[in-house]
C-alpha cells in the first residue's frame, strides 16, 4: 500500500537522523552544550506534539501543560532517586500519572468553552505546582535532586514515539472526531460523536506524553523545582503550537526545534528572549492568526502542487 | 400509540428564563411519512427541533423514539438511536474534506478503538476502509464525489446544502429533520432539492419532518403539515386543509412572505 | 476580637483584587476579551506611583491620581494597537494577543530596570487602632475607604453619565449600538481608560499595603482579580467587588488557619468549583449558545 512505503520512508529518514545524531555524540564531534540543545529540542518538540493534540486538532484551548509537565517529571524522579528503580520504568510511571492528572482535570474542567476552559487549565496547573511546593518528600520549593539518566537514544525515541502515535491516532476515525469538534461541536454532536469522550481521551493522550517529556526532562537536569513548572512554562509549550499552525503537526514540531534553537541562542539575555517572543506571538496573531502552516502538514504542501498541476490538465 | 408510530410528542414544551418558547407540542409521525412543520419566524420551529434532537431539554412533555423514551439524553445518543438533523445555518466542518464530513458522521459504523488506530492493528485498517467505502456511497448519491477532497468551506452554497444532508444520512437515519434545507436556494436548486428529498426517502425507507419557509416546496411534497405559532400548534392537516385554515393565515399577516 | 480583624484585613485585600477584577469584568463585558495583560497595568501602576513618590517626592494621593492617569492612557494605547484589529477574530487569537502583550510587558520592564524587588516609601506611617477590641491598621483602612470611594464613583460613571450609558449599549448589543448612533471604538477606549485607571489605583495601594513591588507582581493578582470577576459573574460590575472582597476574605481566613502556603490553591479552587458548578458566577445569569 502507498501510505505504509511513506510512513517506512519516514522512520528510516527519523533512524539516520538519530544515527547521525548518534555518531556525532559518540564521536565527540559534538560537545555537551549541543548534546544538551538536542536533548532540550527532543523535549520541545514531544511538549508541543501533545499540546497540539488537545488545542491544534480537537480546538480545546489548555493553557496548562506544563502542570503535566511536573507531574511526569516528579513522579519520575520519585521512581528512579526514591524507589530505585529504572528509567524506562520511570518513564512509564510518570507518563500514566499524569495521564491519570489529565483525566482528573479534564472530566471537570471540558465541559467549559473556550476563555473559561483556558483559565480552568491554568489554574489547576497552578494548583498542580501548589501541592508539590507543599509535599516536603519531594523537597518543597527547594526542590529534588535527580540523577542524570537522559541519553539521546531516550530523548529521540520518546519523541519519536509522540510522533507517532499522535499522527497515528488524528489518522483515524477517532482524530476525525477530535477534528470536528474543534471545527463544530454542536454538529459534531448532532453527528452522533460522544464529544466529551474524545475531549477527555484528547486531553488524556496530551497529559500523557507531557508526562513522558517530564520524566525525560528532570533526568536531563540535576534538581527539578516546582518553579520551573510555572504558567511561563505552560505559555512557552503554548507559542510553540501557536507559531507551528493551530492544526498542524509538523508545524508544532518544525517550531519548537526552531524556537529551541533561538532560546538557546539568547539563554543569556532571558528578557530578550521573552521580549522577542511574546512580540512574535502578537504579530502573528495580528497578521497571520493560523500560524506558520495554518492546518497544513509539511506534506500537504508537495501534494497540493501535484494536485494544481492535475486539475490545470483537466 | 400504533405499531407504526415512529415519532410521538406529548406536551412537549421549553421555558427559557421564564419564558415559554415552546408549549404544548403534541405530534405523532408514522414510519415512512413526510411532514413538514412551518410557522412564522419565531415560532419555535428551530427549537423544537433542538429538543428533538437533545441539544435543549425540554422543561415538560415526553419524546418518545422507536418505542424509547429520549428525554434526558445527549444529542449523540439520540443520533445514534436513529434521529439526525441539518442545521438552518450550515454547520459543516469546514476545514474537513467533503469526504471526512462524511466520514465523521459515519463514526459509528466501524468500531476499532483508540488503541488499535494507535497501533495501526488490522482492525483499525479494516474499520477505516469500511468507512472510507461506505462514504464514497453517499457522496456518489449525491453527486458530490468529485469534490470528496475539496474542503468543505469551498464548495458552492447549494453543494454545501447537499453536503449536509448526505452527512445527516451517513449517521444511518430512521427519521431525518430538515431545517430549512431550501433556504437560500434558487428555484431550480429547489425543484432539485425537491426531486432529491423525495429520492433519498423512497431510498432509504426514511421519515422525514422538515421546516421550510419555501411554500412551493412544503405544500409540493409534504403528505401533512403541523403549524406552529408563538410555541403552540395552532394546525395540523394536509397542504389544502392548511392552504384554507383561518387560523394558518391569520399567523402568517403581516408577514410578507406567505409564498 | 481577632476575627473582627481578619475580616477587616481580608476585605482590605479583597477591594484590591476587586478594583482590578472591575477592569477585566467591564472589558470582558464589553468585547468579550480576557485582558490578560491587565495585572501588568496593574503592576505599571504600582511602578508609576513609586516614582512618583520617591523620586518626584509627591504625596500618596497625587501619586495615586497620576498612576490613574498614565495607566488609562497605557490602556487605551494597548487596546487601539494590539487589541482593535482582533475585533473580529476568534476568541483564541485575543486570548494569545493578550498574554502575548502580557509578557511583552514584564519583559520590557524588566529589560529596563531590572527583576528585582523595589521597596515601597513609607509615605503614610501605619498606625494600629483599636475599634470596639479589635486591633486595626490605619493602611487597611485608608485601603478600604480609597477603593470604596473610587467603586463609587465608578457605579456614578456606569449609570449617570453619557458614556456609561453608551459602554452599557455596547456591552449589551454593539452592532445596535452602533446603529443608534453611538461611537463604538470610542465608547470600548473610554472601557479600557477607566478599567486600567483602576488597576492602577489598585497598584499603587498595593504597593502602601505591601510594601514590596517588582514586574511580575501583577501576575498572580491579576488572575486572583479575575477568578474574582467570575466568581461574581463576569460582565457584571458589582459582582466583581463583591467576589474580589469574597475572595480577599476566604484568602485572610485560610492564612488565619495556618495553610498560608496553600493559599495561592485556594482561589484557583474557588475558580474551578465556580466554574464547574455555576459557571455564569453569584450573580450571572445562564446564557446559552444559539443553534
Amino acid at each position: 500500500m502507498k501510505k505504509s512505503k511513506i510512513f517506512w520512508g519516514y522512520l528510516v529518514l527519523a533512524l539516520v537522523i538519530y544515527g547521525v545524531g548518534q555518531a556525532l555524540i559518540s564521536m565527540n564531534v559534538i560537545d555537551l552544550y549541543y548534546q544538551n540543545m538536542l536533548i532540550t529540542m527532543c523535549i520541545n518538540l514531544m511538549l508541543a506534539v501533545s499540546l497540539h493534540l488537545v488545542i491544534g486538532i480537537t480546538g480545546q484551548f489548555s493553557i496548562g501543560h506544563a502542570g503535566f509537565l511536573a507531574v511526569g517529571a516528579y513522579v519520575s524522579a520519585i521512581v528512579t532517586m526514591k524507589l530505585g528503580m529504572p528509567f524506562i520504568v520511570a518513564i512509564l510511571a510518570g507518563a500514566i500519572v499524569a495521564m491519570l492528572a489529565g483525566l482528573l482535570v479534564g472530566i471537570p474542567t471540558l465541559r467549559l468553552k473556550g476563555d473559561y476552559l483556558a483559565i480552568a487549565t491554568l489554574g489547576f496547573a497552578e494548583i498542580i505546582r501548589i501541592v508539590i511546593l507543599n509535599i516536603d518528600y519531594v523537597g518543597g520549593a527547594a526542590g529534588m535532586q535527580v540523577s542524570h539518566m537522559t541519553t539521546w537514544t531516550y530523548a529521540f525515541f520518546t519523541a519519536l514515539i509522540t510522533v507517532i502515535v499522535i499522527s497515528n491516532f488524528t489518522k483515524s476515525r477517532h482524530g476525525r472526531a477530535c477534528i470536528s469538534i474543534r471545527e463544530d461541536e454542536i454538529a459534531s454532536d448532532a453527528m452522533g460523536i460522544n464529544t466529551t469522550y474524545y475531549k477527555v481521551a484528547a486531553f488524556a493522550i496530551g497529559a500523557f506524553f507531557a508526562g513522558v517529556a517530564g520524566a525525560i526532562f528532570a533526568h536531563n537536569t540535576y534538581i527539578i523545582q516546582p518553579a520551573s513548572f510555572g504558567f511561563l512554562k505552560s505559555f512557552d509549550i503554548l507559542i510553540f503550537v501557536v507559531l507551528g499552525g493551530l492544526g498542524s503537526l509538523s508545524g508544532s514540531v518544525i517550531s519548537a526545534i526552531l524556537l529551541t534553537f533561538v532560546s538557546a541562542y539568547l539563554a543569556n539575555f532571558p528578557e530578550t528572549r521573552m521580549i522577542i517572543y511574546s512580540l512574535v506571538l502578537i504579530l502573528v496573531m495580528l497578521y497571520r492568526p493560523t500560524g506558520l502552516m495554518g492546518t497544513k502538514e509539511i506534506t500537504d504542501l508537495f501534494k497540493s502542487k501535484k494536485k494544481g498541476g492535475m486539475t490545470h490538465d483537466e | 400509540m400504533t405499531s407504526n408510530t415512529l415519532l410521538q410528542v406529548e406536551n412537549m414544551g421549553i421555558t427559557f428564563g421564564g419564558l415559554k418558547a415552546v408549549q404544548g407540542v403534541n405530534m405523532v409521525l408514522q414510519q415512512g411519512e413526510l411532514v413538514g412543520l412551518i410557522g412564522p419566524n419565531g415560532a419555535g420551529k428551530t427549537t423544537s427541533f433542538n429538543m428533538l434532537t437533545g441539544v435543549y431539554k425540554p422543561t415538560e412533555g415526553n419524546i418518545t423514539f422507536d418505542g424509547n423514551l429520549l428525554n434526558g439524553k445527549q444529542p449523540y445518543q439520540v443520533t445514534r438511536s436513529g434521529i439526525s438533523r441539518t442545521f438552518q445555518n450550515i454547520r459543516l466542518f469546514k476545514d474537513l474534506s467533503v469526504l471526512d464530513n462524511v466520514k465523521v458522521a459515519n463514526h459509528s459504523l466501524a468500531k476499532h478503538t483508540i488503541l488499535s488506530s494507535i497501533f495501526r492493528l488490522p482492525t483499525h485498517f479494516s474499520g477505516e476502509a469500511k468507512m472510507e467505502q461506505e462514504s464514497l456511497a453517499f457522496l456518489k448519491i449525491f453527486g458530490l464525489d468529485k469534490y470528496k477532497d475539496e474542503l468543505a468551506k469551498n464548495l458552492p452554497y447549494g453543494m454545501q446544502r447537499r453536503l449536509e444532508i448526505a452527512r445527516a444520512l451517513a449517521a444511518k437515519p430512521k427519521l431525518l429533520l430538515l431545517d430549512e434545507p431550501a433556504a437560500g436556494m434558487n428555484p431550480q436548486e429547489t425543484q432539485d432539492l425537491m426531486e432529491l428529498i423525495a429520492f433519498i426517502r423512497k431510498e432509504f425507507g426514511l421519515t422525514i419532518l422538515l421546516i421550510e419557509h419555501d411554500m412551493n416546496l412544503v405544500m409540493g411534497i409534504c403528505e401533512r403539515i403541523y403549524v406552529l405559532d408563538h410555541g403552540q400548534l395552532i394546525a395540523e392537516g394536509t397542504p389544502l386543509e392548511i392552504r384554507n385554515n383561518p387560523k394558518v393565515i391569520e399567523a402568517y399577516l403581516g408577514e410578507e412572505v406567505v409564498d | 476580637m481577632e476575627w473582627i480583624q481578619q475580616l477587616i484585613n481580608g476585605i482590605s485585600i479583597g477591594s484590591i483584587y476587586a478594583l482590578i477584577a472591575l477592569g477585566y469584568t467591564m472589558v470582558y463585558g464589553i468585547i468579550k476579551l480576557i485582558n490578560f495583560a491587565h495585572g501588568d497595568v496593574f503592576m505599571v501602576g504600582a511602578f508609576i506611583g513609586f516614582y512618583a513618590i520617591a523620586k518626584w517626592e509627591m504625596n500618596f494621593f497625587a501619586a495615586l491620581l497620576l498612576a490613574m492617569m498614565l495607566c488609562a492612557v497605557f490602556g487605551v494605547i494597548i487596546e487601539r494597537v494590539a487589541y482593535k484589529r482582533l475585533r473580529n477574530s476568534t476568541r483564541i487569537a485575543a486570548l494569545i494577543t493578550a498574554i502575548g502583550v502580557s509578557l511583552l510587558i514584564e519583559y520590557t520592564v524588566v529589560f529596563f530596570r531590572g527583576a528585582q524587588l523595589e521597596s515601597y516609601p513609607k509615605t503614610i506611617e501605619n498606625k494600629t487602632i483599636t475599634i470596639l477590641g479589635a486591633q486595626i491598621g490605619t493602611h487597611s483602612i485608608l485601603i478600604l475607604s480609597v477603593s470604596i470611594g473610587l467603586m463609587i464613583l465608578l457605579q456614578f460613571i456606569v449609570q449617570k453619565t453619557k458614556i456609561g450609558k453608551a459602554m452599557r449599549a455596547v456591552s449589551h448589543d454593539a452592532d445596535a449600538a452602533r446603529l443608534m448612533g453611538i461611537n463604538v471604538d470610542n465608547t470600548i477606549s473610554a472601557t479600557f481608560a477607566i478599567g486600567s485607571s483602576l488597576a492602577g489605583a489598585a497598584g499603587v495601594i498595593f504597593g502602601l499595603y505591601y510594601t514590596k513591588i517588582d514586574p511580575f507582581m501583577g501576575v498572580i493578582p491579576g488572575l486572583k482579580a479575575f477568578i474574582a470577576a467570575v466568581l461574581g459573574g463576569i460582565g457584571i460590575i458589582p459582582g466583581a467587588m463583591v467576589g474580589g472582597m469574597l475572595l480577599g476574605v476566604v484568602e485572610t481566613v485560610v492564612s488565619a488557619l495556618g495553610f498560608s502556603l496553600w493559599r495561592d490553591a485556594a482561589a484557583f479552587i474557588i475558580l474551578i468549583l465556580i466554574l464547574v458548578f455555576k459557571p455564569e458566577g453569584i450573580f450571572g445569569k445562564n446564557a446559552r449558545e444559539k443553534v
